[in-house]
C-alpha cells in the first residue's frame, strides 16, 4: 500500500460522548463539515494522525479492543479508504 | 463515518450539550469600542478608559483555549465592533485553528479588499454584518457616520468572494423613516437576511435609554409584514427555525429557561466578566473567568441557570405555550425572578394583532 499522507488541517474533538474531526486553517474553506467517527474510527484517527503506520496502528487496536490482529488490520484500512474518501487522507 | 454539513452537525451537538452541561457555544463580546456611534447600541462605550480595561489579544485566547477544553465547538465574535480589536485576526485564526465553528458579527466597515482575502482563504462559518441604512442620510441619522457607500461597497465584495453572509437590519425609531427602503437594499443582495424584532435595554453606563428609540408596536407590526412579504417567510433566516424545530422541550419548566443561555452556550462580556448569554442582567448570575479560571466560571453560571425559577406569572399566563420568559427583557426584576410588566402587556398586545392578522389571512 502506498505511504499515508494525513492531512494535518484537521482535529478530532471528543465532545458529548461523539468523536467529530473538525477542519482546521486553511481546509475550512474546502471541507466545510464535520465528519462523525465511532471509537474505533476515532482511536485509528488519532494514530495516524501521531504519523504511527498501518501496522502500529492495529496493534493499538488489538490493545483496545478485544480483537485480532487481522480484524484490526481490516478496520484500519477500511477506515483510511472513508478517510482518504472524505479528504482527510491523501 | 458520516460527513455533515455544519449545521445539521451543530444541531446534532446542541441538545447533547445542554443535557450533558458542555459549554459548546461561546459568544466573545471583544470590545465595547465601535468606528459607528449608533443610537441604539446596547453596547457601545466612549469613555476612554474602556481602552486600558479591555482584555488583550492573549487574555482572550487564553480563555477561549480553556472553552475549548471544557468543549466549546463553536463561537461568535462581537462588540462593538469586534473588527477594531487589535487582536481581532490573532483571536480569529486561532478559533480557525482549532476547527472552532466561528461566526463573526460586523458592521462591515473594516471589510476591506485584505480582509475579504482572509476571510476567503479560512472562511467563517457566517459573517453577519450589519445594514444600518440605505444612502447617506440615513446611514448618519442611524449611525452618526456617513458609511453608507463603504459598507454597501464592503457587503458586495464579501458577496462576490462567496463569503457566507446574512445581513442583519435593526428598526429603530432612528430608521424609521427608511427602514423599508432598507429592507428592500437588503433584499437586493440576495442572501439572508434577518430583522430584530426585538430592542434591548442598553447596558446602564451607555447613557441611553431604549423609550429613546422604541418603535410603536404598530410601526413594528408593519415592518415585521413587510418583512414577511419581501423575505417569504416568518423568520427570514431558516437557520433560527431550523433549530428552534429540533428543540424538543416544554417552552415553560419550573426551572432553568428554555433557551440556551448558561446551559450550553456562554458569553464573556469585553471586561473579562462570563454571563448566560451577552445582554444577560449581571445581578442574577455573572462569574469571572479571568480570576477563577474558565471551568469554575462555567459551572457557576451553569448551576444558576439550571436552577433558575421561572417567575410565578409566568406559570398562569395565557401567554405560556408560546412566550418563554428571558431575564434579558425584564431586566431590573428578574434577580427576584418576576415579570416587568410592561413588557408582557406589550407581548399580549403584539400577539393578539398576530392572531388577527392570521385570521384575517
Ligand atoms: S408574557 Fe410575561 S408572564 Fe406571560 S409567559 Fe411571557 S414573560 Fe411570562
Ligand atoms: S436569556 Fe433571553 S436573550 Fe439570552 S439567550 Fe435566552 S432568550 Fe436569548
Amino acid at each position: 500500500m502506498s505511504e499515508l499522507q494525513m492531512n494535518k488541517d484537521f482535529v478530532l474533538r471528543r465532545v458529548c460522548g461523539l468523536n467529530v474531526v473538525l477542519p482546521t486553517g486553511a481546509n475550512v474553506k474546502d471541507f466545510g463539515g464535520a465528519l462523525n467517527l465511532n471509537d474505533t474510527g476515532a482511536l485509528i484517527f488519532e494514530q495516524l494522525q501521531a504519523g504511527k503506520t498501518v501496522e502500529e496502528t492495529a496493534t493499538a487496536l488489538v490493545a483496545a479492543y478485544d480483537v485480532t490482529l487481522e480484524t484490526a488490520l481490516a478496520d484500519v484500512q477500511e477506515t483510511i479508504e472513508s478517510l482518504r474518501e472524505a479528504g482527510v487522507v491523501a | 463515518m458520516d460527513k455533515l454539513p455544519y449545521r445539521e452537525f451543530l444541531a446534532m451537538i446542541q441538545e447533547k450539550a445542554r443535557e450533558a452541561d458542555i459549554p459548546w457555544s461561546g459568544s466573545f463580546e471583544l470590545t465595547p469600542l465601535c468606528n459607528l456611534d449608533c443610537k441604539m447600541c446596547y453596547v457601545h462605550l466612549q469613555d476612554p478608559s474602556v481602552r486600558h480595561r479591555m482584555l488583550s489579544g492573549e487574555q482572550w485566547l487564553t480563555l477561549i483555549q480553556q472553552a475549548i477544553d471544557e468543549g466549546m465547538m463553536e463561537a461568535l465574535l462581537t462588540g462593538g465592533e469586534a473588527m477594531t480589536h487589535p487582536a481581532f485576526w490573532d483571536i480569529y485564526m486561532y478559533l480557525i485553528n482549532h476547527g472552532i465553528v466561528t461566526q463573526v458579527k460586523t458592521n462591515g466597515l473594516l471589510l476591506n479588499e485584505e480582509a475579504i482575502k482572509r476571510f476567503q482563504q479560512f472562511p467563517p462559518y457566517k459573517l453577519d454584518i450589519s445594514l444600518y441604512g440605505c444612502d447617506s442620510e440615513s446611514y448618519v441619522a442611524v449611525t452618526g457616520v456617513d458609511a453608507y457607500e463603504q459598507v454597501v461597497r464592503n457587503i458586495r465584495m464579501a458577496i462576490d468572494a462567496g463569503l457566507h453572509i446574512q445581513i442583519m437590519i435593526t428598526p429603530s425609531s432612528y430608521m424609521s423613516p427608511w427602514t423599508e427602503r432598507v429592507m428592500q437594499l437588503a433584499k437586493s443582495f440576495y442572501v439572508s437576511v434577518m430583522v430584530n424584532d426585538t430592542l434591548f435595554e442598553p447596558h446602564d453606563n451607555t447613557g441611553r435609554k431604549k423609550a429613546d428609540f422604541d418603535i410603536p408596536l404598530e410601526e413594528e407590526l408593519k415592518i415585521q409584514e413587510k418583512r414577511k412579504k419581501l423575505f417569504s417567510s416568518r423568520y427570514s433566516t431558516g437557520d433560527h427555525e431550523f433549530f428552534m424545530k429540533r428543540r424538543n422541550r416544554p417552552v415553560l419548566s419550573d426551572k432553568g429557561l428554555f433557551c440556551d443561555a448558561g446551559r450550553s452556550g456562554f458569553a464573556v462580556n469585553w471586561d473579562g466578566v462570563m454571563v448566560p448569554c451577552l445582554s444577560f442582567p449581571r445581578d442574577v448570575v455573572c462569574a469571572y473567568p479571568l480570576c477563577d479560571g474558565f471551568r469554575q466560571a462555567w459551572n457557576e453560571v451553569n448551576e444558576a441557570m439550571k436552577n433558575y425559577e421561572v417567575p410565578k406569572a409566568c406559570h398562569h399566563c395565557e401567554l405560556n405555550d408560546k412566550c418563554h420568559y428571558c431575564p434579558v427583557h425584564h431586566q431590573k426584576l428578574a434577580a427576584r425572578h418576576q415579570c416587568d410588566p410592561d413588557y408582557c402587556n406589550y407581548l399580549k398586545a403584539k400577539y393578539k394583532v398576530f392572531q388577527k392578522i392570521e385570521k384575517e389571512n
